[in-house]
């Protein structure tokens, strides 16, 4: 390309090609951070699971919940700074920055929300229950919102499924009945399925079709 | 009676730059000289002379060890594009 002049009907037609060439959704690995949380908080989820079992229900367990934060923090770090790379091959997007605000502001908002409940327990008040229910609503309303800003079905149905879960688990909290770990713990495994990992692999192998 | 057409839009290169960093944030000089397919000098002029006139934020930075040039558009760049769409379209009769 030159620095010729151009007339009018080319100035139109190349600013639609440019405008077609530079138009994606996706890039490559895009649904790699969400594969990454979804499967540390499932692996998590069951692990938490298990040690409640073995050990008869011990409320210590919980504090294995913490692990989702080191090890998905860890590996977040290490995937972002994989993606960097890509910002000379890929241009950033408004997509992009809508996205990365709305998880940098849910990862805060679950991160005060966690913070406020452990200082609940420095009272005596065992709040584990709101601990998940933040999980719930947080992660499914941030996959929701990213679905609608990808128009990613599966993304919006997953978040769904997950707000009606933790609306439902938040009811439960509210009104007594026992959360036992023989049911909130599969919810939280499927609702972590539902919300990152499907979503993921779709938005990963639609990511690769596209590119 | 008809607007001109902003003479610094109305060019090949300077007009596909500009097409392309309305379309994203920001975008890196490889990036847009990979879709321009424009020499490497040619483009630094007309960068140069975009980022000169406010249209375009020119960034030099570093990632790792290697230099890193990305571009953005200014909202004075934005208003001129939308103008110079708009006359073009006056003169297209495109509704």
């Amino acid at each position: 390309m030159e620095d010729k002049r151009l007339n009018n009907q080319e100035s139109l037609e190349l600013i639609t090609s440019m405008i077609n060439k530079t138009k994606r959704h996706l890039h490559i690995g895009q649904g790699n951070l969400l594969l990454w949380w979804g499967y540390v908080s499932a692996i998590v989820g069951l692990l938490v699971g298990v040690s409640l079992l073995l050990t008869g229900g011990n409320r210590a367990c919980n504090w294995l919940w913490f692990l989702i934060w080191i090890v998905g923090g860890i590996g977040m770090m290490v995937i972002n700074r994989k993606d960097k790379d890509r910002i000379e091959k890929e241009p950033f997007t408004y997509v992009d920055r809508i996205t990365s605000n709305l998880w940098g502001t849910i990862g805060w908002m679950f991160a005060l929300g966690t913070l406020i409940s452990i200082g609940f327990m420095f009272f005596g008040k065992d709040s584990w229950e709101v601990m998940l229910v933040f999980a719930f609503l947080l992660a499914g309303f941030g996959s929701t919102m990213q679905g609608f800003i990808l128009q990613e079905k599966s993304m919006v149905a997953g978040g769904a499924f997950s707000l009606v879960a933790g609306t439902f688990v938040l009811c439960c909290v509210l009104s007594g009945v026992k959360l036992t770990i023989t049911w909130v713990i599969p919810l939280f495994i499927l609702c972590f399925v539902a919300t990152m990992i499907i979503p993921g692999h779709v938005l990963n192998a639609k990511a690769k079709k596209q590119c | 009676m008809l607007k001109e057409l902003n003479p610094l839009l109305h060019s090949q290169l300077r007009l596909a730059i500009m097409s392309i960093l309305m379309n994203c944030e920001q975008a890196s000089f490889v990036y847009i000289k990979e879709q321009t397919q424009a020499t490497a000098g040619n483009l630094s002029v007309q960068l140069d002379k975009l980022e000169a006139a406010g249209y375009i934020k020119v960034e030099k930075s570093f990632q790792g060890k290697k230099p890193l040039t990305t571009c953005s558009v200014t909202d004075a760049g934005k208003l001129a594009f939308e103008e110079y769409v708009n006359t073009l379209r006056d003169y297209l009769d495109v509704k």
